[in-house]
């Protein structure tokens, strides 16, 4: 069934097809808080809270439309406000440590190298990169999810790539570029 | 740098985060917490009947006291005395009479109705109250004022139908003090008894419904804020007079 079916069957109080689209989409919310929060539990705890919520207000939901971005926006925002009361907005410095993008063996992991980059760019352009590259939403989606309007997420899509650039440099940009056209 | 690498990164970054066995459950109980707290008949007409209070002690409270005790003339006084050293007068009138519906909308949490409303939380002090959900609302009223309200709902030892709210009258940016102790009922059945009750330095007025489901209200007003409680004991509710921060 799609996503319209479990919505219009959970607006009329079917908790079961509520939990289809939990099970559909637990994972990737889940990844997302974690992504913006960087804390384990904190993610844990708004992934649920975003979840009861959006059984809540599910009478709101337009089946007519992507459930993803009207999920992800009750999501984002919990996330946002949490980091902010916690005062847990992880600077560079505070990033809990990752494996180094080196293997060892001399070899850089270039996911990780972009990674860190994504990190520094902070929520403002992080976060449309982050519903474009690994949501796939289009830009209206991500225009509904972010509550902002389109144009608005258009420049902060070409700025955030532009800095993404930056950050990593001219060098360190090619050398990604060679990489991932050896492998 | 293709559109690859940068999603290839963010799954980087989250590969090994996966969530807890066991969250759909959390996610259900909680759901059926917040279905049953505000499902339970008599808890909800305990609390539409402190929001009609509440609020029309509002709308009558700042600035509009002529032309409301013009209208209050033509209603039933249930009581008239002196609370506080103040006068009041509390009035009842059928539903019909009502000119402005007053919408309290459920919110997710206290937080929320803070950010809708710009009033801080009213929280009951005493133990063995547990919180289980809340509203906000923000009416307009005449003269450009807006009454502005958060009610939070309570159990108290497992017996739902304990309501703490705080109202404010706002214009132009700010909160305005409330003025007067006068209350107008609209709607529903009328009030049996109403009467000033004090606790220390507190001078509160209460109202009863005697029936099914049992209630009284009462409301204090401290910094010029208005604080409300309600619920089915009358008891308990007196006890519950100065003790919201």
């Amino acid at each position: 069934m799609s996503d319209a079916s479990w919505i219009r069957r959970a607006q009329t109080g079917d908790r079961s097809a509520f939990g289809e689209l939990f099970q559909a989409y637990q994972v990737k919310a889940y990844r997302t808080a974690y992504l913006i929060t960087r804390d384990r539990h904190l993610a844990e705890d708004m992934t649920q809270e975003a979840f009861v919520r959006a059984y809540l207000a599910i009478g709101r939901c337009d089946p007519e439309r992507p459930f993803a971005p009207w999920f992800f926006r009750i999501l984002i925002n919990l996330c946002r406000t949490a980091v902010e009361r916690r005062g847990r907005q992880v600077s560079v410095a505070q990033v809990p440590d990752e494996p180094s993008a080196d293997d060892g063996l001399g070899v850089i992991d270039s996911r990780a190298v972009v990674w860190r980059a994504l990190e520094r760019l902070g929520p403002v352009h992080r976060d449309p990169l982050m519903l474009r590259y690994y949501h796939q939403f289009t830009d209206p989606e991500i225009a509904e999810a972010l509550d902002l309007p389109l144009g608005t997420v258009k420049s902060r899509l070409h700025k955030a790539r532009r800095l993404l650039e930056e950050i990593l440099g001219p060098a360190a940009g090619l050398e990604l570029v060679e990489k991932e056209a050896l492998s | 740098m293709s559109d690859a690498m940068i999603r290839a990164a963010f799954e980087h970054g989250a590969d090994d985060v996966v969530p807890s066995d066991g969250m759909w459950e959390r996610v259900e109980k909680e759901i059926a917490l917040r279905e049953a707290a505000s499902q339970v008949s008599p808890w909800k007409r305990n609390w539409r009947r402190l929001a009609v209070a509440a609020v029309l002690l509002l709308a009558l409270g700042f600035g509009l006291t002529p032309q409301a005790r013009a209208v209050v003339e033509q209603f039933q006084v249930i009581w008239s005395g002196m609370v506080g050293g103040k006068e009041a007068v509390v009035t009842y009138a059928p539903a019909s009479e009502r000119k402005n519906p007053i919408t309290w909308e459920q919110v997710a949490d206290v937080e929320e109705a803070e950010e809708m409303t710009g009033l801080i939380a009213p929280v009951i002090e005493q133990e063995g109250f547990t919180l289980r959900g809340a509203s906000a609302m923000v009416t307009p009223l005449p003269d450009g004022w807006e009454g502005r309200g958060i009610m939070l709902y309570y159990q108290r030892n497992g017996e739902t139908g304990y309501t703490v709210a705080r109202l404010a009258g706002f214009k132009d940016g700010e909160f305005r003090p409330i003025e007067n102790m006068d209350i107008q009922i609209f709607g529903g059945v009328p009030p049996t008894e109403a009467r000033p009750v004090t606790q220390g330095d507190i001078a509160a007025l209460c109202i009863d419904w005697e029936g099914e489901p049992r209630t009284t209200v009462c409301e204090w007003r401290p910094d010029g804020y208005q604080i409300a409680v309600g619920g089915p004991d009358a008891a308990v509710v007196e006890s519950l007079v100065g003790q919201v921060r």
